[in-house]
């Protein structure tokens, strides 16, 4: 499906800047340790195309489990996660990191988007509608 | 749950305008203040009762609400469906700061 960013105005996107290496801001996205240290004790990621995602997601209360549809190495992580429990298709959510133009001491761009997922819906329109913005606190 | 709730809530909006007829319909809704099956179906060039279908699923979505009028039924825009993913976007975006703290 045709989704970047920012394109649909049904989506939620948040942008950080993070004091750390884009490098290893990609390790905690994709590496086993540094996504359970994220996302809570138990959480997994294959970060492959098909791969499985389980999420302890203490942030929210509600453990997901979901799976990754595209990877681009050091730079982007699109998945479809759901809350475990219900069979709701859910959520999607692109995370895109790069590196951050005004460093230092800030050194990674992060931008979450994440909005209801259209998987298995044909989304023909993207007509504004309400848009969410977003915000950038300093890292 | 509310969280849970909000985003069924979300979902059905986002799926309710994820057709292009329906989206349209919902646009002329708003256009116009209020319409009909009747009204819209020559302009979309499909049944009376394909158009009828849409416009019920807008107001479950609440996208929508009607009034019956005599054999009529007269929909108008609603904002609440709208509301719903604003509030829904509101908490996903508090959630993933939180989130995203915990990367800093």
């Amino acid at each position: 499906m045709d989704w970047s960013p920012g394109s649909n105005p049904a989506a939620t996107v948040v942008t950080r800047r993070l004091s750390r290496h884009p490098d290893d801001v990609w390790e905690h996205l994709t590496g086993d340790e540094g996504f359970e240290d994220w996302m809570g004790n138990g959480s997994t990621i294959e970060a492959q195309p098909g791969g499985r995602l389980i999420a302890a997601d203490p942030e929210s209360g509600q453990p997901k489990i979901g799976q990754v549809l595209e990877v681009e190495p050091g730079r982007r992580l699109h998945w479809v996660w759901r809350p475990l429990g219900e069979n709701d298709p859910t959520t999607e959510v692109i995370v895109t990191i790069e590196p951050d133009p005004d460093e230092p001491p800030c050194r990674t761009l992060i931008t979450v988007t994440e909005q209801p997922s259209t998987l298995g819906v044909a989304l023909a329109s993207t007509e504004p509608l309400s848009v969410v913005s977003s915000l950038s606190p300093a890292c | 749950m509310a969280a849970a709730g909000e985003l069924n809530h979300a979902q059905a909006v986002f799926w309710a305008l994820g057709d292009t007829t329906r989206h349209r319909i919902f646009e002329l809704l708003i256009e116009r203040g209020s319409a009909t099956a009747t009204v819209l179906a020559p302009e979309f060039g499909i049944s009376r009762q394909a158009v009828a279908k849409h416009l019920a699923q807008l107001a479950e979505a609440g996208l929508a609400t009607s009034d019956r009028i005599g054999r009529e039924t007269v929909y108008q825009p609603s904002s609440s469906g709208l509301d719903d993913l604003v509030a829904w976007a509101d908490q996903a975006r508090a959630l993933w700061n939180r989130r995203l703290d915990r990367l800093a």
